[in-house]
């Protein structure tokens, strides 16, 4: 009886631990799960509460490499966390899928994060998102139809809004947000679990307000222009620079004055050391060098736009060679250069041709005259 | 001995070379060329203020060169320059002295110089105290920059500045007297061959505030037919107190003109001018001038074709003549 009781114990215990074995076994032989080599999820906007409705949408740029190859026609699941039901998935259905083998947000050349390849297709690549529902259902996308996957090569592909149905959306909670991408066929799988981050609000609005007020700009373009030699008794010699106005469109308009510094009395192109001389520029409207015995030195201003109505004061007109218009020292002696009318929004530009000649008793030795251009927009 | 002259040379040689560097150098600024620029807004500041006012404002300005550029700023009663309305030119120190209206002295600005770093706006601060016995008028000053030239020349040269800044009108109390005659209006010829044509307006303001004259010229052909009504002053160049200013007018179309009507011949200008902000229609400032439009070419060419005409005709006539006899 006993011999009996220690069999039938014996059978039990045999018949339990060969079921134990048998299903252990089965677990191990069939299960091929790794975590993904490298895993990048780019959210076109990371804002909370994105409806997907009109301009509020946002797209997933995925970037993965597995750590084994996973055979064709495989499918790429994309969970959100379960508790966030009808967030990420605003509406079910089937969403545009695009392979990519570059995205300017997500292939960070030269990085771990390099798109290698575009997702590749078995057939069609299809995406679709689906909906949760209570505990231990969560909003999903995935990506059917998946090509063979090798390991280590890292693929590309972007989810938008489907074009009549599937609409993406997320979360209205800020801050963490867990999603696991998993890439699969059958029983082999490589997936991981990542933060996805939102915030209250990912965009910042750069305002500025355009001046109504009139503006005017004024420039010259050299602050010296070297005049040479002057041979006493010679010809004149001659140097420019430019000038350069612009207006807003609000100004009337722009006006050029000038005038010189000479010796503070007269002005002119001045030897300020011994023997100090001037070469006058002051005396008459306008200072004639043509003439044999003639000293003097001016400038000119050219029309800066001949099909407008820029207006060159009358004494500094350049249409006569060797003619140069006349200048006074300080600014209580500033003339009327250059006048244009109404606004003028590209650069109005004017050559200013200073004119020099030194008269027979011109001692030797450099002269120089420091001349100030005042500009500025009417009133 | 040459060892000796091989060391003085090694130890003479970093002297040489820096002097050689620093000669360079200097000779490289004194010729040194830089733009200059500065940008200024707004433009002019017009205002209305009472005895003991406090108004404080900001003049914006910056420096489109490429070189940072120091400037220094000035306050001053300004002028108009050569007769051309809308122009500022700061007063001397002399004139200023003798200014009556100028309010230089009720202006303070944040700061004396600036240096302006390109393609940066800096804000020059500036505030306003009108004093309490300041009588009824308008009263100018202008924030005035103009670049400070650093540039050393051994050569005969011309060294530029450029200078802008910001009238201010500050007008004190209430009903101003606005009053103005107009001693001018002509062109600048008695005939043109074509229409393009500039009209000289010469108005004095004598009132105590500036004015802003607006107004047409309208232009009547021998028919009496309105050939083109033009606009003056379109860009309301002011005229301050106690000034004359010199308005031009350009008028330009074709001998047809944009409203179908023949530009040639004798041709009426009538100018009317109004510049009071209060009734401007009261007493409007009216004149009439008239010039010639002469086609001399057109006239040419048209009277030869004529004489060639009747040359051919005179010719074949003859020739018909003789044939017949």
């Amino acid at each position: 009886m006993r011999k009996y009781k220690s069999l039938s114990l014996f059978r039990g215990f045999l018949t339990v631990t060969l079921i134990a074995v048998l299903l252990s076994s089965s677990f191990v032989f069939k299960s091929n799960a790794n975590a993904l080599t490298s895993v990048y999820l780019y959210l076109s906007r990371i804002k909370i509460n994105i409806t997907g409705a009109g301009a509020d949408t946002v797209e997933h740029v995925l970037a993965f490499s597995t750590s084994q190859a996973i055979p064709t026609d495989g499918t790429v699941t994309l969970t959100f966390p379960d508790d966030e039901d009808g967030f990420w998935c605003k509406t079910a259905g089937a969403l545009t899928v695009t392979a990519l083998t570059s995205s300017s947000a997500s292939d960070l050349a030269g990085t771990n994060w390099a798109i290698d390849a575009a997702l590749p297709a078995a057939t069609t690549l299809t995406a679709a998102c689906t909906k949760g529902s209570g505990a231990g259902s969560a909003d999903k996308i995935t990506i059917s139809s998946v090509g063979a996957i090798s390991a280590g090569t890292t693929y590309g592909v972007k989810i938008a809004n489907g074009s009549s149905a599937g609409v993406l959306g997320t979360d209205d909670t800020a801050g963490n947000h867990n999603v696991t991408i998993e890439v699969r066929n059958g029983t082999t799988s490589d997936s991981s679990t990542f933060g996805v981050r939102l915030i209250a609000d990912d965009r910042v609005v750069v305002s500025a307000t355009v001046s109504a007020t009139p503006t005017v700009t004024c420039s010259i373009s050299a602050n010296t222009v070297n005049l040479g030699s002057l041979y006493p008794g010679g010809a004149f010699t001659t140097g420019q620079h430019t000038i350069s106005t612009t207006t807003s469109d609000t100004a009337g308009g722009y006006y050029w004055a000038v005038y010189g510094t000479g010796n503070g009395t007269d002005a002119g192109l001045y030897k300020s050391s011994a023997t100090t001389y001037l070469i006058p520029s002051t005396g008459s409207t306008t200072v004639d060098l043509r003439g044999v015995g003639t000293e003097g030195f001016g400038l000119t201003a050219s029309d800066p736009d001949a099909a407008s109505a820029a207006t060159v004061a009358a004494n500094f007109s350049d249409g006569t060679l060797g003619v140069f218009g006349a200048l006074d020292p300080g600014v209580s002696g500033a003339k009327l250069l250059l006048s244009q009318q109404g606004a003028q929004t590209s650069a109005e530009v004017s050559t200013i041709t200073y004119g020099a000649k030194a008269g027979a008793t011109a001692p030797a030795g450099s002269y120089q005259e420091t001349v100030t251009f005042i500009c500025g927009g009417y009133y | 001995m040459q060892i000796f002259h091989a060391k003085k040379l090694r130890t003479a040689a970093p002297f040489l070379l820096l002097t050689l560097f620093l000669s360079v150098l200097l000779v490289g600024s004194a010729y040194a060329q830089e733009d200059v620029s500065v940008g200024v807004s707004p433009t002019f500041q017009n205002l209305k203020l009472q005895p003991g006012d406090k108004y404080n404002g900001e003049l914006v300005t910056w420096n489109l060169s490429q070189e940072p550029a120091k400037y220094k700023i000035l306050v001053k009663g300004f002028k108009q320059i050569d007769n051309t309305p809308g122009t500022a030119v700061l007063l001397s120190d002399e004139e200023e002295q003798k200014s009556l209206y100028s309010a230089s002295s009720w202006i303070t600005v944040n700061k004396d110089s600036i240096e302006l770093v390109p393609n940066k706006n800096e804000k020059i601060l500036y505030e306003i105290n009108v004093p309490k016995n300041a009588t009824k008028g308008e009263y100018h000053a202008m924030i005035s920059l103009i670049s400070e030239n650093y540039v050393k020349s051994n050569d005969t040269a011309t060294l530029t500045n450029v200078s802008s800044g910001m009238p201010i009108l500050i007008r004190i109390g209430d009903n101003f007297v606005e009053s103005a005659e107009l001693l001018t209006f002509k062109t600048s010829k008695n005939i043109y061959e074509k229409p393009s044509v500039l009209f000289t307006t010469i108005i004095n303001n004598t009132g105590d505030t500036h004015i802003s004259p607006t107004g047409e010229i309208i232009l009547t052909n021998i028919f009496n037919k309105e050939i083109a009504r033009i606009k003056f002053n379109a860009n309301s160049q002011s005229l301050l107190r106690d000034n004359t200013g010199n308005y031009t007018t350009q008028w330009t179309d074709k001998l047809i003109t944009e409203n179908k009507q023949l530009a040639v011949g004798p041709i009426k200008a009538e100018l009317i001018v109004t510049y009071r902000e209060l009734q401007p229609g009261f007493a409007p400032l009216l004149a009439q001038t008239s010039f010639y439009i002469i086609p001399w070419k057109y006239i040419l060419l048209f009277a030869i074709t004529i004489a060639l005409i009747v040359v051919l005709v005179k010719v074949k006539k003859r020739k018909k003549r003789l044939n017949s006899r």
